[in-house]
């Protein structure tokens, strides 16, 4: 059977609070999944209180204040810090999305709960293992197979055909979406998930591609594909506004308009 | 395996997207077991005498036609967010927004499917 | 995954301490953009081994030249490292054995998993059966809309019926005939549906298949049982 319930080595244990030293007026806590393979047998969720008042705004900034000032064991993935690299993904109060993207202020009062994104196997912390996913992406061949000759100069493309990649070729491959993805939870050693689907669309709508027939040969699998329930969880978690799932609609139409 | 795998079900946030896709399967599969006992009641008929009395007290019990009821409720929401599928699978209503208001519509039409299948029973 | 595999991560990511720790997703995705840069559009699904790096000058089209690509094959410089052995021709297989004998080398275990996890990805190639089922799925669908609300709307109302009542109901050869094909098409659709369950959370393969096949004739019996009664209904 699928496992829907944690392993017992994943159930998450009452961890320590790092209590704030001295006077704060905006005060808040944050309750952080925290697991180093060096030393825990368990997981386990510590907390944080973090003046909010002596601290950049972003949830990636009370992670990197954290770090300096409080626990520097604490292992997090960051790059660019303004949405664009896709590395400091992770569950914030049970959704998936970008930690540099999400104010503090949007998040409802009380605790804060960060978690790394969900059922992956967790390196440290909030990092986990997205090997798998990247040897998915590897897998649907993204690059342009194209049966011309190269070009002297670049492929032309018209300005119309251009706009199809829109909507698709903006992906930042964080997995907000992919993770969030309860198919991708249960299958997701053979589902390709969300994030890789909308790459693979993004060859499939690309007028300069000629392998679009081998390609969608490629999906037409009853799990490579059509485990996406169109259940929505990625086009709702997306911290890009994409839409996976439309993409993965599309991707079906088109197997089905060639039958 | 010693790496823990990380929290999924039981810590993301219910939506009203996946509520709806898990209550589309559980009336699924509702239906497929309801459809044995309507089967049930064709074959009964065909059989007659006390099997078909047999059946008809069941059925016609304050349990069975609860059960009946619920058949009824579970086959209007699942052809409603049916449909809703299927307007997806022609690519339309793909926005969150419409998505959310898709959403709620399903739940209303099932409601007012239902209440019009009963309706309609008890006054012919 | 074997302990080895797990060592490797632990190495490779955690011995970086938390500075370090970010540089594991951008990297390995700025590489991924260098393979698909970088590699030729050949090697299709079923029979390439690995696709990145092949040599600038390798033609685009030729399909059947994976076995060429081959010795290209264990050049996945994952870890940036000098893993840039494309000229050393045939080396393939040298590698994975020098990876059994030193089983500590992160870079070169690193590569072995990536191969590993893309190989499972692959796995024994697509199905070609998805399209199918799916396009039956969603024709059954739309023939039930209208079906489901006349048959549901009957049922209610034939609850309470006598049998006398219910034999000349059901004697129509019209409603035989909606009857029966509301119950095949709901089989059809109740059976893709049950199947896809199946699949999203029975792992295994024996298990799976067997629950599928009970299914099935299970829903072959019933299509069959009730397409007798109504026959014997309508002439009788
Ligand atoms: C009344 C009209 C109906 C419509 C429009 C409809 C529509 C659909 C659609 C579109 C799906 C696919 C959902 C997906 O992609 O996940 C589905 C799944 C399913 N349907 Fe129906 N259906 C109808 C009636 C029925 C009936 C009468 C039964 C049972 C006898 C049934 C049993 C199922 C089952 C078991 C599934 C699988 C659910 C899942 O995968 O989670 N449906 N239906
Ligand atoms: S729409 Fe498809 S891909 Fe997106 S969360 Fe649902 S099942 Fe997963
Ligand atoms: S589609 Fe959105 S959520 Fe998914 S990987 Fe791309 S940017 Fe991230
Ligand atoms: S740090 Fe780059 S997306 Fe958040």
């Amino acid at each position: 059977m699928a496992e829907l319930t944690l392993p017992t080595n994943s159930r998450v244990q009452k961890g320590k609070t790092w209590k704030h030293e001295g006077k704060a007026k905006h005060l808040r806590k944050f309750e952080i999944y925290r697991f180093d393979p060096a030393r825990d047998a368990l997981p386990r969720l510590d907390t944080f209180e973090v003046d909010m008042d002596d601290c950049g705004p972003m949830v990636l900034d009370v992670l990197l204040k954290i770090i300096d000032e409080t626990d520097p064991s604490l292992a997090v993935r960051r790059s660019c810090r303004e949405g664009v690299c896709g590395s400091c993904a992770m569950n914030i109060n049970g959704k998936n999305g970008l930690a540099c993207l999400t104010h503090v202020d949007d998040l409802p009062r009380g605790s804060i709960r960060l978690s790394p994104l969900p059922h992956l196997e967790v390196i440290k912390d909030l990092v986990g293992s997205l090997s798998r996913l990247y040897a998915q992406y590897e897998m649907i061949q993204p690059w342009l197979k194209s049966d011309e000759a190269p070009p002297e100069r670049e492929r032309l493309q018209l300005p119309e055909d251009r706009d199809k990649l829109d909507g698709n070729s903006e992906c930042i491959l964080c997995f907000c979406c992919a993770t969030a993805c309860p198919s991708y939870w249960w299958t997701g050693d053979k589902y390709l998930g969300p994030a890789i689907l909308l790459q693979a669309h993004r060859w499939l709508v690309d007028s300069r591609d000629d392998h679009t027939g081998e390609r969608l040969d490629q999906l037409d699998d009853s799990y490579r594909l059509y485990r996406c329930h169109t259940i929505m969880n990625c086009t709702s978690a997306c911290p890009k506004g994409l839409n996976p799932a439309e993409a993965i609609a599309d991707t079906k139409r088109m197997l089905a308009k060639r039958r | 395996m010693s790496r823990p795998i990380s929290p999924h079900l039981t810590w993301y946030k219910p939506q009203i997207t996946s509520v709806l896709s898990i209550m589309h399967r559980f009336t699924g599969i509702a239906l497929a077991a309801g459809a044995l006992a309507l089967a049930w009641w064709v074959v009964a008929v065909a059989i007659g005498g006390e099997v078909f009395t047999g059946t008809t007290a069941v059925y016609t019990s304050v349990i069975g036609q609860i059960v009946l009821a619920l058949w009824t409720l579970a086959l209007a929401f699942h052809m409603s967010n049916g449909i809703r599928h299927l307007c997806w699978d022609a690519g339309w209503g793909f926005q969150m927004r419409q998505v959310r208001s898709s959403g709620w519509l399903t739940l209303a039409m099932t409601v007012i499917l239902t209440a019009l299948v009963w309706v309609f029973v008890l006054l012919v | 995954m074997s302990e080895r595999d797990t060592k490797d991560d632990d190495d490779k990511e955690e011995g970086k301490g938390h500075s370090g720790q970010e540089s594991g997703a951008s990297k390995e995705t700025k590489q991924q953009g260098k393979d698909a840069k970088q590699s030729g559009q050949k090697d299709n699904d079923a029979s390439s081994d690995k696709d990145g790096n092949q040599d600038k000058e390798a033609s685009n089209k030729d399909d059947d030249s994976d076995h060429s690509s081959r010795k290209d094959a264990g050049n996945k410089d994952d870890d940036g490292s000098d893993g840039n052995d494309d000229d050393s021709g045939g080396s393939d297989d040298d590698d994975v054995i020098k990876v059994a004998r030193t089983p500590t080398d992160p870079s070169l275990l690193s590569q072995l998993k990536h191969s590993q996890q893309f190989r499972h990805a692959k796995g024994l190639g697509s199905g070609r059966t998805g399209a199918a089922i799916w396009s039956v799925q969603r024709l059954t669908a739309l023939a039930l809309i209208p079906l489901a609300i006349w048959f549901a709307v009957s049922v209610v109302l034939l609850t309470h019926a006598s049998h006398t009542d219910a034999v000349h109901w059901l004697a129509s050869p019209v409603r035989a005939v909606l009857l029966a094909l509301f119950i095949v098409i709901a089989l059809r659709h109740a059976v893709i549906g049950l199947t896809i369950i199946l699949e999203d959370y029975v792992r295994g393969y024996a298990l799976r298949t067997a629950c599928v096949l009970v299914l099935k004739g299970a829903a072959l019996v019933i299509a069959a049982a009730v397409i007798a009664a109504l026959i014997h209904l309508t002439f009788a």
